[in-house]
């Protein structure tokens, strides 16, 4: 028995032997480090430059919730009433008046890392519409495609801070509603696609939605808000009336000093282009945000303004 | 090796300790060496991503990944064939006859320790490395004194698997 299983194992032995490496084979650990060492640099940047873009379109969502301006139709049967926005437009204000507590927008919950996507059909299934790319040629190479969950943004209106701030700023004549207070704005997007190729991210969303209490009015709302920073009263309603469905990104001084931010105008309309200046020898980071009237874009990367601006014009 | 403790000198150490072994471990599995150079590195991958929580035998649990990767790989990917076509046939061979049949060997064997539990034939690559019986348990977390008897059963199942695709020879 004894016997049986040495010859077994002598066998086995045998044919196993067939399979030895090379005997002056050494594979050589630190090449493979330096490649390894590579790759996880490079796998670094890449979730970095995800999670900055959904942060982005976060920051996006928020800043546009503060500054949304009337809208005409309200249902008041709706506990909540649903509004479309389609469009977001910069505005030069003064900073919020110091001292006085200022909207405070908040995330809704997280957000994810985007999670990868075989292909488009794959992203279509996740996001229940079909992303829009670039046509071929603008960008070199095939996207990867990621997706991740729909994000919201929310303020609660404090009717005793906006009328402090109105005071501070020296605006007269205008009270705040009481029935403001504690109204619960939020801005939604749906879930979102994103294809990322080297040096650029384009993410899109179906139109943004707002929800808000019944009855509240937008068109007073944003018209008191410009007042606080420093737009006239006659302005203040013009813009108000005239933005329609659209909110108002204001752009503070201490924005401006951040970043360089311009409206552009794409084939498709007006876009928003920010412009951030990079570190010591590191490339700036372009991000447009745009729209339709089915979808809300935004694209940033380090591939250049005439670049992102070719590409934004090029998504079909 | 915690993702928030692993410092680069910890990493970098283990790196060169390890890899060559494994590297070389994975390619009795795959027969080519830039694709075991590359599985090798896709073990140390997982560490890096997702080390194990208690952080103890890094080693063994290298091995581990590494022929289970490798295993893994063997029976999904289509170009095992390309590269056994490619594979360079080690040893003192010295005709194509003799280099041909060395192939016909090595591809009969690889596809035995495929279709064993991956346990079995984890155990049989240690153990043609040249890994000693405590190293063996060690990095399967077996009993030392129950090594060997894991052996013969792995062997009794290796013959099993090859007399039923191959017929004796």
């Amino acid at each position: 028995m004894e016997n049986d299983s040495e010859v077994l194992r002598a066998w086995v032995r045998k044919q196993m032997a067939d399979l030895d490496a090379p005997a002056d084979w050494l594979p050589e650990a630190g090449a493979a480090l330096v490649r390894f060492r590579a790759r996880v640099t490079a796998d670094r940047r890449r979730a970095a430059w995800r999670r900055w873009t959904v942060w982005a379109a976060a920051a996006m969502l928020a800043l546009a919730l503060v500054w949304l301006l009337p809208v005409g139709r309200v249902t008041a049967q709706q506990l909540w009433q649903l509004l479309t926005v389609r469009r977001v437009t910069l505005i030069r204000v003064n900073p919020w008046p110091e001292g006085v507590p200022s909207p405070q927008v908040k995330l809704m919950g997280t957000p994810i890392p985007p999670l990868p996507a075989r292909d488009v059909d794959e992203v279509r299934l996740r996001v229940g519409y079909a992303p829009r790319l670039p046509h071929a040629g603008v960008l070199s190479g095939s996207p990867q495609f990621l997706t991740t969950f729909s994000l919201s943004a929310g303020t609660v209106v404090r009717a005793a801070d906006l009328q402090l701030a109105l005071r501070q700023a020296g605006v007269a004549g205008v009270s705040v509603p009481p029935a403001w207070d504690g109204a619960q704005l939020a801005l939604h997007t749906s879930a979102i696609a994103m294809a990322e190729w080297p040096d650029a991210i384009l993410a899109q969303s179906l139109p943004l939605t707002l929800s808000a209490p019944p009855g509240f009015d937008y068109a007073a709302f944003s018209a008191l808000l410009l007042r606080v920073m420093g737009v006239g009263a006659e302005d203040a309603e013009r813009l108000a009336r005239r933005m329609g469905a659209a909110p108002l990104a204001p752009i503070t001084p201490e924005l401006a000093q951040m970043a360089d931010i311009e409206e552009i105008e794409l084939n498709s309309g007006p876009a928003t282009l920010v412009e951030q200046r990079g570190a010591a020898g590191a490339p700036a980071r372009v991000t447009v945000f745009w729209s339709v009237p089915d979808r809300v874009y935004l694209l940033t990367g380090t591939l250049g303004r005439d670049l992102a601006i070719a590409v934004a014009n090029a998504v079909e | 090796m915690s993702r928030k403790s692993e410092s680069a000198g910890d990493f970098d150490a283990l790196f060169y300790a390890q890899y060559p072994a494994l590297t070389r471990l994975i390619y009795r599995v795959v027969g080519d060496m830039g694709w075991a150079e590359e599985l090798a590195a896709e073990a140390f991958w997982k560490l890096h991503r997702e080390p194990p929580a208690s952080g103890h035998n890094l080693a063994g649990w290298l091995c581990r990944t590494g022929i289970r990767l490798a295993l893994d790989n063997l029976k999904k990917r289509k170009r095992r064939a390309h590269y056994e076509a490619m594979a360079a046939v080690p040893g003192t061979v010295e005709n194509p006859e003799e280099v041909l049949a060395q192939r016909e060997r090595q591809v009969r064997v690889r596809r035995v320790l495929a279709g064993l539990k991956p346990e079995q034939a984890t155990l049989l690559l240690l153990r043609s490395e040249g890994y000693s019986l405590g190293e063996i348990a060690s990095i399967l977390y077996l009993n030392p004194n129950s090594v060997g008897t894991f052996l013969a059963r792995a062997d009794a199942a290796f013959r099993k698997e090859y007399v039923s695709r191959y017929g004796e020879r």
